[in-house]
């Protein structure tokens, strides 16, 4: 039997690094009550913040690492770096950052993407923000994207404080915990009611500094009847120690509103992704959410809806492409609480080289979510014997009236099916191509490929028979 | 003895759904011993006791070597080593050290194909906290069939448990039937192991509709070569019953096959969780997993809990999954509704329908009818 050789995807374009050793502020490793105020005093955080950070850090001691998913005995938070700052102040015009940064992002096509097809943009450097634009007509409209810090400080800080984790509470689990105790960067947006964004805004995190950790905040409120479509870009180069992230997600989806909010994360192979992100919707609200893993060396990520507004739906459509060293556990998690509420899950994973994808997910109906409707559509594909791939699909359904399906597939290239193509003239290597394509189309088509120059780089499955 | 883990997933999710494996509190003490009577075996079938220690040395002479694994490929430790695992697991296994008594060995000699089914009854009294064991084994080239019917008065109270451990030799076939009919006060335990070497098929037929609290594990090893496993699973939750099933079922050897399927209807209070797997091992080419569930839920307080995993290092496999789980249909009782059936027939015609599915290839039409009459009796 013939055996398809899939290439990994090239990584080559985001594999390049700063000097750290020129204009770089570096805290010490490790995570203390010392390292974390003086976080707080870096970032002039209200008295507030300080000691909602210090209690983080309480919390974070005494919780325990999750006893399921991929191992984390690798990452020493001992030896991670939990604040990184270029010496550059944040600008809002792309001609002052500085010469080495702006480098980076120039590589990776950002500024071009935002001339071309953004409404906004914001670039996170390691630890802070060092460039955030919107452009005039999307401000004139109200909307409101600005960086985490400055919102904390400036004049939304009651709003933010309103809802700064409460969605994702740091008793949650320990990385919330340790989110909520050294957050950095990040961005606040809001959407006042009725406004229809029509281009996308982005924001793009780069993590350069070795053994780091990134651990940026973003909070999205989109008002009543509103709507935005969200970019998140994440890369980074690769190191021979572990780098960690831990992110946090809050996105509020008010009454009739609608957001998309798209991920391309392509982190690099050292990388311990341990994101969190949530989304509350309302009444008649919707939530979309189009997620594409492809980098990490460990990944859980499982963005969350909480369908608590009657009516309220969400859509969830993720790709997952797990390589060499890869052990990415992805999925969703849907939990129905208003009545008519309705959601679809629909997910690919690619497990090749030794790469070990999970797919993991709860769909939890409670017993207000009277005539609740959820689908869970997930498919895997197996491209050797030395990869793994498992499906670990949970649901809790509590109301009579629920219609609740799901369908799982794993499976390999079919033979027939190259067969059948190549009956057609088609060469054995461009059949299987086919097939791959195929498999990743109804996601890839989702993937917001002509917002950003650089998600052009993450899909290139080059293939070739062997 | 504090709270006992039991039936648990071999690969753990989140810890907040309470759903990796089923909590018995206090589980009762053993304090009656059972022994197993058969009054006719077919030629070629015969039946001994052995006492524990015996029965395990059986085991190990005769059941394929199981490694004793801790990990699966970057996971967390996630199986209990066993000589020989059945569905209910390490603490289960522990439970059953305070049960006196032996272990009913039963099996076939060679080429040995019997018509007629062997119909093992447990009738249980009042009080009764018996746990009885047996080994089943099939041996090359020959076919068995066993019912076991686990009866107590509507009113009766206690713990019956039992564990069934399968040894099914190069190209045997074993039919194994267990129909659970026991009263409200019954915690009902059913632990079964099963390793099929070359060629070996297992169907599996497990109808549970009473007792208070069920709990029913399967750990199935497909080592041998095209080996052939088919369960079809009914069940029935009323009132605030607990109804726990976990299944497990490893794909080692080439071209197996599997197909699991549950169908089960919730009414009034209800609890139910099934986590069941299917685990390709690597080397287990050409082979073929398929599970699924369809849920009825009626009662507006039950609660269904659903954990169907697949789990897989092999490149050259079909594994797949479907489940429904909701109400009737509106457009099938409009239908019904049209032909003047009403809502509350429809109900019952549904779930005898869909438990008569499971019961379908029993081969004994007086338990058939026993089955209908129980389902009637608990929708009257």
């Amino acid at each position: 039997m013939a055996k398809q050789k899939i290439q990994d995807v090239d990584r080559s374009l985001y594999d390049f690094r700063d000097d750290e050793s020129r204009g770089f502020y570096r805290m010490e490793e490790g995570l203390t009550e010392e390292i974390v105020l003086q976080i707080s005093r870096e970032k002039k955080d209200p008295d507030w913040m300080r000691d909602f950070r210090l209690k983080c850090l309480d919390l974070y001691n005494r919780m325990e690492v999750p006893d399921w998913g991929p191992s984390i005995d690798g990452l020493d938070m001992d030896r991670i770096t939990n604040y990184v700052r270029s010496r550059s102040e944040m600008k809002g015009d792309w001609n002052e950052v500085p010469d080495e940064i702006k480098n980076t992002f120039e590589k990776l096509g950002i500024p071009q993407a935002e001339r071309e097809s953004l409404a906004g943009v914001g670039a996170q450097y390691d630890s802070e923000l060092v460039y955030h634009n919107l452009q005039k007509e999307v401000a004139d409209q109200g909307v409101i994207y600005i960086g985490f810090e400055e919102a904390v400080t400036g004049r939304y800080s009651d709003m933010v404080k309103e809802y700064f984790m409460k969605l994702v509470p740091p008793t949650d689990h320990k990385f919330a915990a340790l989110h909520g105790a050294v957050w950095s960067g990040g961005s606040f947006v809001y959407v006042p009611k009725g406004v229809h964004v029509a281009i996308p805004l982005q924001s793009y995190f780069r993590l350069n500094a070795r053994g780091a950790g990134q651990f940026e905040h973003t909070l999205i409120i989109v008002d009543e009847g509103a709507d935005v479509h969200f970019i998140e870009g994440c890369s980074a180069p690769k190191y021979n120690v572990a780098n960690l992230h831990a992110g946090c997600v809050e996105l509020y989806v008010k009454r009739n509103a609608r957001l998309r909010y798209s991920t391309i994360e392509n982190w690099s192979k050292n990388m311990y992704n341990l994101n969190t992100k949530r989304a509350l919707v309302e009444e008649g609200g919707t939530m979309e959410w189009v997620s594409g893993s492809f980098g990490s060396h460990v990944s859980y990520l499982y963005p969350t809806t909480i369908l608590k507004g009657d009516h309220s739906h969400c859509e969830f459509t993720g790709i997952t492409f797990a390589g060499k060293g890869q052990n990415l556990d992805t999925g969703a998690k849907m939990i129905h609480i208003g009545r008519d509420t309705s959601s679809y899950i629909n997910t690919k994973s690619i497990s090749k080289d030794g790469g070990i994808s999970t797919y993991r997910s709860s769909v939890e109906i409670r017993s207000t979510a009277r005539r609740a409707k959820a689908s869970v559509d997930c498919a895997s594909l197996m491209l050797d014997d030395i990869s793994r791939s498992d499906t670990i699909p949970a649901m809790d359904v509590r109301t009579p009236d629920a219609d609740v399906g799901h369908e799982a597939k794993i499976g390999r290239i079919s033979d027939e099916a190259v067969f059948y193509l190549m009956s057609r003239g088609i060469t054995e290597a461009d059949a299987r191509a086919m097939i791959v394509s195929g498999f990743a189309d109804p996601v890839s088509k989702e993937l917001p490929l002509e917002y950003a120059a650089e998600m052009n780089n993450l899909i290139k499955l080059e293939m070739e028979g062997m | 003895m504090g709270a006992m883990k039991i039936g648990q997933i071999p690969s753990l999710t989140w810890n907040k759904l309470d759903i990796n494996f089923a909590s018995v509190d206090n589980p009762e003490k053993i304090n009656t011993q059972m022994e197993t009577r058969i009054e006719s075996l077919p030629e070629g079938v015969t039946f001994q006791n052995l006492s524990v220690g015996e029965a395990d040395r059986w085991i190990q002479e005769h059941a394929p070597a199981q490694p004793a694994e801790n990990v699966i490929a970057g996971k967390r430790p996630i199986y209990h080593p066993q000589k020989f695992a059945t569905g209910l697991g390490a603490e289960f296994e522990d439970y059953l050290k305070l049960a006196k008594g032996g272990t009913t060995l039963i099996e076939t000699a060679e080429n040995v194909k019997t018509d007629a089914p062997v119909t093992i009854d447990f009738d249980y009294q009042s009080g009764n906290r018996v746990f009885t064991r047996q080994i089943i084994h099939v041996s090359r080239n020959s076919s068995l069939t066993l019912i076991l019917v686990f009866r107590s008065a509507k009113d009766a109270a206690g713990m019956a448990g039992i564990q069934t451990r399968v040894v099914l030799d190069e190209g045997a076939d074993l039919a194994l039937a267990g129909v659970q009919l026991l009263g409200n006060g019954f915690v009902h335990y059913d632990d079964l192991g099963a390793a099929l070497k070359a060629d070996a098929g297992m169907k599996l037929i497990q109808l549970e509709l009473g007792a208070g609290k069920t709990y029913t594990g399967v750990h199935g090893e497909l080592s041998g070569d095209r080996s052939v496993w088919d369960s079809r699973t009914g069940y029935l939750g009323q009132d605030a019953q607990v109804v726990d099933l976990s299944a497990n079922l490893v794909q080692r050897g080439r071209k197996t096959r599997c197909e699991m399927k549950f169908n089960g209807v919730l009414d009034g209070a209800a609890t139910k969780r099934l986590s069941d797997t299917i685990d390709f091992r690597r080397g287990s080419r050409g082979s073929y997993g398929h599970e699924s569930e369809d849920v009825l839920l009626l009662g507006d307080d039950a609660v269904n809990k659903s954990l169907p995993v697949i789990l897989c290092e092999e490149e050259d496999m079909e594994g797949s999954h479907g489940a429904s789980i909701g109400r009737l249909d509106d457009d099938m009782l409009f239908y019904m509704a049209s032909r003047g059936i009403d809502e509350k027939q429809a109900q019952q015609i549904m779930v005898r329908a869909r438990l008569s599915a499971v019961a379908k290839d029993l081969p004994d039409e007086n338990l058939k009818n026993e089955i209908h009459d129980f389902i009637e009796e608990a929708f009257r």
